[in-house]
């Protein structure tokens, strides 16, 4: 009975995930939907799945929040590029194309971090034409960064496994520094291979009249893989709008902007009266003191 | 990135922060409703913020609270650390965005813009016309509220560059930190 219980419960989480997904599959809204899909849907309808994997299954595709322009939130980094004077822009969509997202790399090998352009109506596209990109003064792409990891226990079990192989088979006692970090390569690889990608999907808005350029990403790694892409495609590197360089694009004069750059930290309160966080004395009362 | 760049982004964090604190200041003690270019938008300070010292990150404190915040954010001030991120709304006329502005680097976190507008006739038979509509309509949201803070920041700058900020400014919130009450732990 408990087993039947199990069995409907499994089904009826299946059908729900499944008109989902669907659902949000053709829907601007999210565009990241199809690579869910792609993600969960096989072990959903292939795999013996457990309820509990199940209900993980479809709790991860509750919380993959969308994570761009169009979704209800999203967290927005900009950077400064300045555009080519001329823009080719059957050229530019050339160059994305050129590092439009793959899962392997020219060798047919996954790696620990990939990353490259997908079209920002449709992830699934990474051939593009000008009218995938151009929107009048806007240059819209999506970025997706797939991540894979390798639980380090796991690694660490298979690798003494393939070394004590490899020691039978050679009917030795030690192995080589050479042969070990070989092993250690292999088995990464191996695992690596197996292990399923979690893909993150930003989305990037250049405005090539204002020079800015609109990022909804945040982590570090993603920020600086997209940074390096963008260089790499559109030939100049993107600068991080950060306080001291964001200065001297909010209109006011390069004075102001140079004597801002060199202000000094100001305190809010007086020195004297202000602990330090580890509770002693700040220098001042210290000098005085001593 | 090169280790000059991050450098600088490190040793001037401090700016945003003191931004983001001043800001905070003034809408406490100012009110919120701001005349920028003719047009008045109202700011207002939400029930997260997070103040840090130096780069110590544990240094951080975070305030989540839907009552008072500012016995806290005085302790806090009080300590030495600054305003980090804090999270805004800003409302110009029916719109409201809200925000999490983080002030070290000057992002916008979870930026939620007032809903999109209606299509234009025809854009909802064009799936491309219709992505179109809402992309040029959020950018547009987008760009209204960094312009907000773009130009708070512009006047911000404008302050600690001159004389008035000693003489003026600081000693406002200076005053202002020391009247939010809190102990001083």
């Amino acid at each position: 009975m408990q087993n039947l219980r199990w069995v409907s419960s499994s089904f009826l989480l299946r059908w729900v995930a499944s008109r989902f997904l669907l659902k949000f599959s053709y829907s601007y809204l999210w565009p990241s939907a199809p690579l869910v899909a792609h993600a969960y849907v096989p072990s959903l309808f292939l795999d013996r799945v457990s309820p509990g994997r199940l209900r993980g299954a479809i709790g991860q595709c509750k919380f993959a929040t969308p994570m761009g322009f169009l979704s209800p939130t999203s967290s927005i980094v900009r950077f400064h590029a300045k555009p080519p004077r001329k823009v080719d822009r059957v050229a530019i969509a050339s160059a994305a194309s050129e590092r439009g997202f793959h899962e392997h790399d020219g060798l047919g090998l996954l790696k620990a971090e990939t990353f490259g352009w997908v079209a920002m109506h449709d992830p699934l596209v990474t051939d593009f034409d000008t009218g995938d990109l151009f929107f009048q003064q806007y240059l819209v792409i999506g970025f997706r960064f797939d991540t894979r990891t390798v639980p380090a226990k796991l690694a660490w079990m298979e690798r003494r496994r393939a070394e004590s192989a490899r020691k039978a088979e050679a009917g030795v006692e030690r192995l080589g520094r050479t042969t070990v970090r070989e092993i250690k390569e292999d088995v990464e690889s191996n695992l690596l291979s197996r292990a399923l990608p979690n893909p993150k999907l930003y989305e990037c808005a250049w405005n090539l009249e204002t020079e800015v350029v609109y990022f909804t990403g945040k982590l570090k790694s993603a920020s600086e893989a997209f940074a390096s892409l963008f260089r790499d495609t559109f030939g100049v590197a993107p600068i991080p709008m950060i306080p001291y360089l964001a200065a001297e694009r909010v209109g006011i004069t390069a004075d102001i902007v140079d004597r801002v750059r060199a202000v000094e930290p100001s305190r809010l309160v007086a020195e004297a009266a202000t602990p330090t966080s580890n509770g002693t004395a700040p220098a001042s009362l210290r000098a005085e003191i001593s | 990135m090169k280790e000059s760049f991050l450098s600088v982004v490190e040793t001037k964090r401090f700016l945003g922060r003191e931004f983001l604190t001043w800001l905070v200041g003034r809408l406490e003690e100012e009110g919120g409703r701001i005349e920028i270019e003719g047009e008045f938008v109202e700011l207002a300070l939400g029930n997260r913020v997070v103040l840090e010292q130096g780069g110590d990150p544990g240094a951080r404190l975070s305030l989540v609270d839907e009552g008072d915040l500012r016995p806290e954010l005085g302790a806090g001030l009080r300590r030495g650390k600054l305003i980090d991120r804090a999270q805004l709304s800003i409302t110009r006329g029916e719109r409201r965005w809200q925000l999490t502005l983080d002030g070290g680097l000057l992002t916008y976190d979870s930026l939620r813009c007032p809903p999109l507008g209606d299509r234009d006739p025809g854009a909802a038979d064009d799936r491309r016309a219709a992505f179109e509509n809402d992309l040029f309509l959020r950018l547009a949201d987008i760009e209204d509220a960094v312009g907000v803070l773009d130009w708070l920041f512009a006047a911000f700058c404008r302050t600690r560059a001159s004389a008035t900020w000693d003489k003026d400014a600081l000693p406002t919130l200076r005053t202002w930190v020391a009247e939010l009450g809190g102990t001083q732990t």
